[in-house]
């Protein structure tokens, strides 16, 4: 149940398409945008995002790992309820929303970085 | 909970399981009827612990009926993620996709995930009412050890899209 409740936030799978980053996902959309884009400075932007994506994922799984363990305390606790459980979760549902909206513009940011063409050798067929 | 809901709950399960993970645990083709059997063996395991743990029966049979309605929320749960894992991973194939698009979907999920939690945590509530305090403990420690998909999984390698 536990479990359930934190899985939402751990979906990316390792796919480039998945619809859920994770930091193992972000890893093969930077080998596969490193073979795709040749072009320099398109090259150099699409990395400059990538990292920073990177970044912003790692924070996200940091705060997860946090929220995860007093989840866990809170379920083994017998004199807990649901209203501090909601608590933490409230606290991990406001930096998921954040980290999405910050994926958000660096997938744009990716985007103006790449051709069409790029884009679907990398996000296609994943 | 009927051994047709141990099932369902075991192949949620084991849906989920890789889906979780991200990265391989182990390589090699998975084989679901073993997983299967071990996920059906773990939930009815857990039941008998439930009786044979919680002293008056009728606690421990309100408990297990509890656990019938942990299984189709869980159930419900793996659907609202899948749904919005493919709409996301359709959206972002595409170069076009506006970004109200996303944000549209992003807030669906979040709104669903929201009511999909409350629902938990409330009924973590009624679970924790038909038990003392060491009853809890002894479910909680098995459910936290033996329900968690990550101990459940048999294979990610294709990253579970």
């Amino acid at each position: 149940m536990l479990a359930a409740l934190l899985m939402a936030y751990l979906l990316g799978g390792g796919g480039v398409s998945a619809g859920i980053l994770t930091p193992d996902a972000v890893k093969q959309i930077d080998k596969r945008v490193e073979a795709s884009v040749s072009d320099g400075p398109r090259a150099e932007a699409a990395g400059a995002a990538l990292v920073e994506l990177k970044a912003e994922v790692k924070a996200f799984d940091k705060q997860f790992a946090r929220s995860g363990k007093h989840l866990t305390n809170l379920y083994k606790d017998h004199g807990s309820d649901s209203a501090q459980m909601l608590g933490v979760l409230d606290e991990l549902d406001a930096g998921w929303e954040a980290s999405q909206r910050r994926a958000l513009d660096l997938r744009f940011d990716l985007r103006e970085a790449m051709t069409e063409d790029e884009w679907a050798a990398v996000f296609g067929d994943g | 909970m009927t051994s047709r809901t141990g099932t369902t709950v075991a192949l949620t399960l084991a849906a989920l399981a890789p889906l979780i993970l991200g990265c391989a645990l182990r390589k090699g083709p998975p084989d679901p009827a073993k997983v299967q059997q071990k996920m059906t063996a773990t939930l009815n395991g857990e039941k008998a612990l439930i009786r044979s743990t919680v002293a008056e029966p009728e606690r421990a049979e309100r408990l297990v009926e509890l656990l019938g309605e942990r299984d189709r929320l869980v159930a419900e749960h793996s659907e609202m993620v899948r749904s919005y894992r493919e709409r996301m991973r359709t959206l972002n194939a595409d170069f076009g996709a506006e970004r109200e698009s996303f944000e549209a979907v992003v807030a669906d999920y979040n709104e669903q995930r929201s009511a999909s939690q409350r629902q938990f945590a409330q009924l973590i509530d009624s679970m924790k009412k038909q038990t003392t305090a060491e009853e809890w403990k002894a479910v909680a420690k098995y459910q936290l050890k033996k329900l968690n998909p990550r101990d459940m999984a048999y294979d990610s390698t294709g990253g579970g899209s």
